[in-house]
């Protein structure tokens, strides 16, 4: 059974002639540790896509229609927004592109990631202290547990996205929603934030859901990837097949714009 | 030897920073430290580097929008603090620049045809009926429709406000056009055609390119050199081959691995302070 079944979503704003349909009747669906990237330029409906899953978007001015998002084997349109609450950051974990507005500027990073624990697991106080400390270590945080008392503007971006991670992978999620977690990023950090998310769904089984305008970077972590245009996903199959063999025109284009990623003439690739 | 069109010899520019009480010196920082580099004639000079590398203040002191706390930016072997009336005028003319932020770097109150016209009357390079053919020749150069001569900034997209300030950048017939970050906003399809038109105006032109960006695959697909900028510093100038294939420069090595994604060669545990 798939973790996420997600049949004839639709998401559109406002009314009347001013409504603007930013999905069009996406149906996709996700096995337990798959990665699945979504692609597309911006204003092709992929962040909408995102937020409307776990119902995010505020209704109105967005409406949110789909036949049913399955997740775990229950609908999440049906589902009272207490659940739902619980779901979100909790079995469902999100991370955006701009860490810096995603972490609260007033608490300390011990602070947030104690929340995020006492909230979705059933560690208390001591342990849950010592849980996030081994979350800080395992997201790759140097000397984690002199962290837990800073703020998030005492982090880089690298850093906070870290920490962002941590916050997540604490709640123990089945399933990762990864908003462009690296465009924000100096190209030295997103490598390596980059590799940090694909160990930790490796590690954790963890599936995810990745949104990126970055082919490259679908390609060096997705299994399968959807090319997303004007709302509607116009190719979606394994990276290998949509990469060497595109059908769709508008993939074909995307493919063209990507400058080598092999910089190296004449010389073995590292790695 | 012909003086380069453009050379910057041994240039610092330090910026004093001001506490949040009573405005006082607390420190400063060196945002370009002791850079030496020179661009020749129809020449493609790619300068890559990381956010705070310093890049875009180097951009701001050779097209002389900041003056240099030390050393020197000359143009065809003169001193630009020495250039005075019309000569000055000239260096100007001759080195434009296009920015990332297009929504900001247009007036958002000027039509099309006002930001395109501007530099001709500044510079009174035509008139009357002249301009309006120097406005269209300038307007297909970038590839725009006529019909958009009457719009106002918001009313396009980033990519045509692109083209836009590139168009107003040609207008002075310029020998170098130094472009910071002019694709980082835009989306990939969009901005592999501005690095098209930037290709196709640098051959028919015969003008020279400073390329300034983050990204060293588009660097490396536009320039045929590279200056690797960190901290304030170049550490290292060469042929883009020649730098892909031997960096001599540890930081130029991890830019390149990191520009080619590869994972495994990244370290696992985050390497800042």
């Amino acid at each position: 059974m798939p973790l996420l079944d997600v049949s004839n979503l639709s998401v559109s704003y406002g009314r009347g002639r001013e409504r603007v349909i930013a999905v069009d009747r996406v149906s996709v669906s996700l096995e337990p540790g798959e990665t699945l990237a979504i692609v597309g330029e911006s204003g092709s409906g992929k962040s909408s896509l995102a937020l409307a899953l776990t119902r995010l978007l505020p209704t109105p001015p967005a409406d949110v229609r789909a036949d049913r998002i399955l997740f775990e084997g229950s609908d999440l349109l049906q589902m009272p927004q207490e659940q739902l609450r619980a779901i979100r950051g909790g079995r469902i974990a999100y991370v955006f592109q701009d860490p810096g507005t995603s972490l609260n500027p007033v608490l300390t990073i011990g602070a947030q990631l104690r929340e995020a624990i006492v909230q979705h697991t059933a560690y208390r106080s001591m342990r849950a202290n010592a849980q996030a400390v081994e979350w800080l270590e395992r997201v790759g945080m140097p000397s984690a547990r002199d962290r837990l008392g800073a703020y998030p503007h005492e982090f880089s971006g690298g850093m906070q996205q870290r920490a962002m991670l941590a916050m997540a992978m604490a709640a123990k999620p089945a399933l990762l929603i990864a908003d462009e977690p690296t465009t924000a990023l100096d190209v030295t950090i997103q490598v390596q934030i980059l590799r940090l998310i694909r160990d930790l769904t490796r590690q954790l089984h963890l599936s995810m859901l990745l949104i990126s305008h970055d082919l490259t970077v679908v390609e060096r972590i997705a299994q399968r990837v959807a090319i997303m245009s004007a709302g509607r996903i116009v190719e979606l199959g394994p990276v290998a097949e949509v990469f060497t063999r595109p059908s769709h025109p508008h993939t074909k284009e995307l493919l063209a714009c990507r400058s080598s990623v092999t910089l190296r003439r004449g010389r073995p690739s590292h790695g | 030897m012909a003086s380069p069109l453009l050379d910057a010899s041994r240039v610092s520019k330090t910026f004093s920073l001001q506490g949040r009480m009573w405005r006082q010196d607390v420190g400063s920082i060196e945002a370009v430290s002791d850079v030496t580099l020179s661009i020749a004639r129809g020449q493609t000079l790619g300068l890559v580097g990381e956010s705070g590398s310093g890049k875009s203040t180097l951009a701001r002191l050779l097209v002389g929008l900041l003056e240099p706390t030390a050393g020197e930016v000359r143009r065809g072997g003169e001193s630009l603090r020495s250039l005075r009336g019309e000569p000055l005028r000239a260096a100007r003319r001759a080195v434009q620049m296009i920015f990332q932020d297009t929504a900001n770097s247009l007036n958002p109150r000027m039509t099309v045809e006002d930001i395109v016209s501007e530099p001709l009357i500044i510079h009174r390079l035509a008139a009357g009926k002249s301009r309006r053919d120097r406005l269209v020749e300038l307007l297909d150069a970038v590839q725009l429709p006529r019909e958009l001569l009457a719009r106002v900034p918001r009313q396009l997209s980033g990519g045509e406000r692109q083209r836009v300030g590139i168009a107003r950048a040609l207008a002075t017939d310029p020998d170098l056009l130094i472009c910071d970050e002019p694709i980082a906003s835009l989306d990939v399809s969009v901005g592999a055609k501005i690095v098209e038109l930037l290709r196709r105006l640098h051959a028919s032109r015969r003008m020279a390119l400073l390329f300034i960006s983050h990204d060293l695959r588009a660097v490396a697909a536009l320039c045929e050199q590279i200056a690797v900028m960190s901290k304030g510093r170049i550490l290292e100038t060469a042929p883009t081959d020649e730098l892909l294939s031997h960096p001599r420069h540890p930081y130029t090595e991890l830019l390149i691995r990191s520009a080619e994604l590869d994972l495994d060669a990244a370290p696992a545990s985050s390497l800042d302070p």
